[in-house]
């Protein structure tokens, strides 16, 4: 097989058709396990060479999804029997996708699957086995998932696995490989969860399990998906107008035995929804009450919008939802929907949420359409509180939003509408809106406002990019030079980008503003004045930002060899070069280079080409140079002023010499004479 | 008493080293300090004539024979400091020095001078030393300007040859 280990150190190849993951698993991608696939990941024969003859397999991720990775990291502490749970995790090189990929390697349940992932029918369950067999397995999970806070958020008979071959005692299947929610239908979901894009439902909490919960019982009690057949607009609205527990039980007769907790789970209010403690006490016989939900205050006259009455806030919240943002817009500024909002309905906490919602105003790429579009949005939060965030053709949860950039992100969709959600600070209006007395919200804000900063600031290592990273903490690196190496942490960067130089795939500058915002995120010591290089207009300050950002990683991981990153470097050190400005600095730059780069370390080139003291002392001697340029032409204007006063001066002292001379020849004829003479 | 021209007074180099600048007292041609210093040496020279005049004759009159290079230098020299006197006086004196000498110590009359002055190596000897002095007064600047062209030829040469040095390593820069 290929697994180009020279890009792959951390990966040891495999025999046959297998790759190896972190030198335990060999995973036979010619081995599916079709039973134990999910959506959003293939599963496939994952043998364990230290132990012979265990029973894992691998589930390999769908790239274009971001796995969940607290989930996987809370799962790997935790070592729950009743949920499928990591043994090992990494991204290995999968040949038939010729790209790397993220494989999660667990022990293959003894039991089958509860029902196919698309089969709404089953086989009735009896009431007892369905308690014992299945609600007391998972609510003991659930304990575990609680202590954890991790809400498993995919409870549905085609997830639903047994520990035994018998069928006697249920576990849970998948959380990891995809966004929380997102395979489970609306019946599945709570209102909250159901308005919301599939993939942007966000975590949540485990009383939407809970939910879900309930939901299983109903669907194995009459062995059938309950609202089969209905769409899932007409469930959802079905839902807001008679509450899910009519909604979902419909014209069926519920066994008393179950009504309790039926009741219990399927509560539209969270607050009033039975908690774990609550269903053990009833699985313990006990007999609980039911807590009655507080109702929605409904109008003695309904808001009538496309011939439909909404009588609650709720409702109409819905029914504005499905107009274009223009036509909601228009009928949120009618005199009606005052009128109806103040006198009609009178609930206060609603009139003081709208007019904040109508107060609170945000600059708008879109422009007055952009500031409808916010406005309704608003108005829908200020109606329906717990509702997800409704804006444009998007509905996200507030925890959903890294979700929604990242899958936009993966999928190369627009990333005009989670950007325009950012800036127009709708998830802070939404924590406003909420009124938990818990400092939680105060907190969701404080992130979002960072993360508004965050994508305010268009430098590298900031923008949309670094917004995606923090907010999705299982993304991989989605740089178009390394995306196809699944990046998930900083030890395969240099690897992956060196691959990536090796393929051609990059001839310029290996860093580009994904790999700068992901080092961002997970490497804190990196300069930040490094990556704010990687934009600058200096040819030569680029170069040496991207080399010294890579020589920290082949400093920090490795690996100690990079050919051919070393040689990019090589070919684009001539603008570094150039920077010097003695012609024999830089040919002696130029001439050491050679054997620098046969050394293939990034850090040594970039001590070579980023050296201080040279630099200094270049610029030290230029400084000199200039000096002495300036007198040497100051010295040949002497010369031209000496040469203009050439004539008097030498004149003057051409005389003072022939003085001279003559008074010493006048001396010595008058020395001579008195001594012929005799007078000496 | 006047003050050295600033222009020499700035002279420096080659220029300086030959003692260009006048000496104190010595004033520019034209000036009225030049002149009135000419005039001192004019009287001091019609004193000591008349002296001579009054007391030896014959040397008075071997003097004003063969002092004519020198008072044709009176007339002429326009120069600071009299250097065309001040070179030309020297030697006339001294050439005159061995013939009154041997009026003093032999015959001195006035036959004598006569005599000595028909002979052709009296005039050949007296002036002859002076138009030795009026030659080196002439042929002095001359040699001096061309010992000092050579001098700034190679300075100005040398600048230019660090100029080309310095451009060649630094690029157009340096000149900034």
């Amino acid at each position: 097989m290929s697994v180009q280990p020279q890009a792959n150190p951390s990966m040891s190849a495999a025999s046959g058709a297998a790759v190896r993951l972190k030198d335990r698993f060999d995973i036979h991608y010619d081995k599916p396990l079709p039973g134990l696939r999910s959506p959003s990941a293939a599963a496939f024969v994952a043998e364990d060479v230290k132990t012979p003859g265990s029973r894992h397999f691998a589930m390999i991720c769908d790239p274009k999804m971001p796995p969940r990775l607290e989930a996987i990291r809370k799962l790997q502490l935790l070592k729950s029997y009743g949920v499928l749970t990591p043994v090992e995790v990494g991204a290995v090189d999968w040949a038939p996708a010729n790209r790397r990929m993220f494989a999660i390697v667990c022990e293959q349940p003894l039991g089958e699957r509860l029902a196919g992932p698309t089969d709404n029918a089953i086989t009735p369950w009896g009431e007892e086995a369905l308690v014992a067999h299945i609600v007391a397995p998972i609510v003991q999970t659930l304990l575990d998932l609680d202590r954890e806070i991790l809400p498993h958020r995919g409870i549905r008979p085609g997830n639903i696995f047994f520990r035994d071959a018998n069928r006697r005692v249920a576990m849970l299947g998948d959380c990891m490989t995809s966004p929380p929610g997102l395979y489970q239908s609306v019946v599945y979901e709570t209102i909250e969860g159901a308005l919301a894009q599939s993939h942007t439902r966000g975590a949540g909490s485990p009383a939407q399990d809970l939910y879900a919960l309930g939901v299983l019982v109903l669907h194995l009690l009459f062995g059938k998906l309950p609202c089969a057949g209905q769409t899932e607009e007409k469930i959802v609205e079905e839902k807001i107008k008679r509450g899910s527990f009519y909604t979902l039980v419909s014209e069926q007769r519920v066994p008393a035995g179950l009504s309790e907790l039926l009741r219990g789970l399927l509560v539209d209010d969270p607050q009033a929804r039975w908690r774990l403690g609550d269903i053990q006490m009833w699985l313990d016989g006990r007999r609980m009450t039911i807590k009655q939900p507080v109702p929605a205050i409904r109008a003695p006259r309904g808001f009538e919008i496309a011939g439909e009455e909404c009588e609650t806030a709720r409702h109409l919240a819905l029914a504005l939802d499905m107009q274009e943002p223009e036509v909601a817009s228009r009928m949120i500024r009618g005199p009606n929907f005052e009128t109806w909002i103040t006198r009609t309905l009178g609930d206060k906490q609603v009139v003081e949420a709208i007019n904040m919602a109508f107060s609170t105003r945000s600059e708008s790429a879109g422009g007055a359409a952009g500031q409808n579009a916010q406005m309704v949005s608003r108005v829908l939060m200020a109606l329906d509180p717990p509702a997800p965030i409704r804006f444009r053709d998007a509905a996200t949860a507030v925890d959903g939003i890294g979700s929604l950039l990242a899958v936009t992100m993966l999928n190369a969709g627009d990333l005009m509408l989670p950007t325009e959600i950012l800036q127009a600070r709708l998830p802070q209006f939404w924590c406003q809106r909420q009124g938990s007395t818990k400092g939680e919200d105060q907190a969701t804000i404080r992130f979002f406002d960072k993360m508004l900063r965050f994508l305010d600031d268009k430098r590298p290592g900031y923008g949309i990019e670094r917004v995606a990273y923090e907010m999705t903490p299982g993304l991989h690196c989605l740089s178009p030079i390394i995306e196809s190496r699944y990046v998930e942490q900083m030890r395969d960067m240099l690897p992956a980008i060196e691959f990536a130089v090796q393929a051609k795939t990059v001839d310029v500058s290996p860093v580009d503003r994904h790999i700068a915002a992901f080092m961002a995120v997970y490497e804190n010591n990196v300069d930040e004045g490094l990556l704010y290089t990687l934009i600058s207009s200096d040819p030569a300050a680029r170069v040496l930002g991207t080399l010294q950002l890579l020589a920290y990683l082949q400093e920090t991981y490795g690996p100690p060899q990079v050919p051919a990153l070393i040689q990019l470097f090589g070919q684009q050190a001539k603008p570094v070069i150039e920077r010097f400005r003695s012609r024999y600095t830089r040919t002696r730059m130029q001439t050491g280079l050679t054997a620098i780069l046969k050394e293939s370390s990034l850090r040594k080139l970039a001590d070579y080409l980023d050296s201080a003291d040279e630099q200094r002392k270049d610029a030290q001697r230029f400084q000199r140079a200039r000096l002495e340029y300036q007198q040497t032409i100051k010295q040949m204007e002497k010369a031209v002023q000496q040469t203009q006063e050439l004539n008097a001066s030498a004149k003057m002292a051409g005389h003072s010499v022939a003085v001279k001379i003559a008074s010493l020849i006048s001396s010595a004829i008058v020395g001579v004479t008195l001594f012929a003479m005799g007078v000496l | 008493m006047a003050r050295p021209p600033a222009r020499a007074a700035t002279m420096k180099g080659a220029a300086a080293k030959g003692k260009a600048a006048p000496a104190a007292g010595q004033g520019r041609p034209g000036t009225p300090a030049a002149k009135s210093s000419k005039n001192a040496t004019l009287m001091l020279a019609i004193v000591v004539l008349l002296v001579l005049a009054l007391f030896e004759r014959p040397v008075c009159m071997l003097l004003v024979f063969a002092l004519v290079p020198t008072m044709l230098a009176w007339l002429v020299d326009n120069t600071s400091g009299q250097s065309l006197i001040r070179t030309v006086a020297p030697l006339n004196l001294a050439s005159v020095l061995p013939f009154a000498m041997k009026l003093w110590h032999e015959h001195n009359s006035l036959d004598q001078v006569f005599a000595f002055m028909s002979g052709s190596t009296t005039w050949v000897a007296l002036y002859g030393a002076a138009a030795f002095g009026w030659l080196l007064y002439y042929l002095a600047p001359a040699v001096i300007t061309s010992v000092l062209e050579r001098r700034i030829e190679k300075l100005r040469d040398a600048a230019t040859e660090r100029q080309k040095a310095l451009k060649d390593e630094w690029g157009d820069d340096v000149e900034k």
